[in-house]
């Protein structure tokens, strides 16, 4: 075993352990969400510690070098994480902006003057 | 002017210009006037409570396009009758404003105010960005408007009822113009002055987030 391959599974073990012991007395939704970067990172301990299953994969899907389906395995992978990481910050965003624009307006039903100041309250 | 309009000034950090802008409304008659702060780190907020005009405070800075919504609704809410926009950077005349209203007394739902963005004076790069804006728009709505990114504006509140407004940042104004064509009310342009300063040009479009205001109109 290569001086890498001993520093990437001693990471990535310690990050599975990690990730193992998060899933203790997690909610059922989180644990879902949870496994799923467990699987990867098991797929990763197997990928660093046998090398050639890449490989092997890779000459099944006509891809050629076993590095290149794991660069476009993890491509795709960062994309559709990029992205649903995007939807759920505009989702907060815009409850943020519900949330400030009711902050902003409490209030302004019960008042009757014009020339009052609208303030919320801090 | 008292119509029942409300002024809307949606300001983020504005001290040095904002009560330049408020007092020129009132000179031209505009008694009702809304200031939204957008969480100003300045004295903003200060200076518009002591000139007595109403002000809505936003407890987290959130954009443009969501200090304007906040007075929309403040404007549904008082059931008034049309709302004026105009930017808190002091790049409008309040006489335009006022010249945008006359034209809204004549049963117009949506008026706003066109520079002539070649004017010498106006830079080449806001030329630039705003003829792209008023083409994105086009391709939104289906109907080519020029100056598409004028904060000046005259909408009457039933119109905006019928809107369904979700930008936060610049991109209300082609969101706006969009939703008034949807809602088959094509929007009147009124030539109108502006006076460019380095402040106005620091504030407004950039080409840097160009690509943000399209992305929030196509999400």
């Amino acid at each position: 075993m290569s001086l890498f391959q001993i520093i990437s599974l001693t990471v990535l073990l310690w990050l599975g352990y990690k990730q193992l012991r998060k899933l203790k007395g997690a909610p059922a939704a989180k644990i879902i969400y949870r496994l799923q970067w467990f699987f990867v990172t098991l797929l990763a301990v197997l990928l660093v510690s046998e090398p050639e299953i890449s490989s092997v994969v890779a000459e099944k899907m006509g891809i050629g070098r076993g590095v290149d389906i794991a660069i476009y395995f993890s491509l795709i992978w960062l994309l559709s994480r990029s992205y649903n990481q995007s939807q759920e910050i505009e989702g907060l965003y815009s409850k943020l902006d519900k949330l400030v624009r009711k902050i902003s307006l409490g209030g302004v039903d019960e008042e009757k003057t014009n020339t009052s100041s609208i303030q919320h309250k801090k | 002017m008292s119509d029942n309009n409300l002024v809307i000034i949606p300001a983020y950090n504005e001290q040095i210009r904002i009560t330049g802008v408020v007092e020129d409304l009132r000179r031209e008659g505009f008694e009702d006037i809304l200031v939204i702060d957008d969480a100003s780190d300045d004295e903003t907020r200060d200076l518009v409570r002591a000139l007595g005009v109403k002000l809505i405070e936003h407890p987290v800075n959130m954009g443009v396009g969501s200090g304007l919504r906040t007075g929309f609704e403040f404007a549904i809410i008082k059931d008034y009758k049309y709302v004026i926009t105009v930017d808190g950077d002091g790049q409008m005349k309040a006489s335009d404003a006022a010249k945008l209203c006359d034209v809204a007394r004549k049963g117009h739902g949506f008026v706003y105010g066109c520079r002539n963005l070649n004017e010498p004076g106006v830079p080449r790069i806001r030329r630039c960005i705003n003829t792209l804006a008023d083409i994105f728009t086009a391709c939104l709505s289906g109907k080519y408007v020029v100056d598409t990114q004028s904060g000046l504006r005259c909408i009457s509140v039933k119109l905006l009822e019928k809107f369904n407004l979700k930008s936060r940042g610049h991109s209300i104004s082609s969101e706006l113009i969009a939703e008034s064509i949807k809602n088959n009310v094509v929007p009147v342009a009124v030539k109108v002055d502006a006076i460019y300063t380095k402040e106005s040009i620091k504030k407004g479009q950039k080409i840097s987030n160009s690509l943000k205001v399209i992305g929030e109109l196509l999400g």
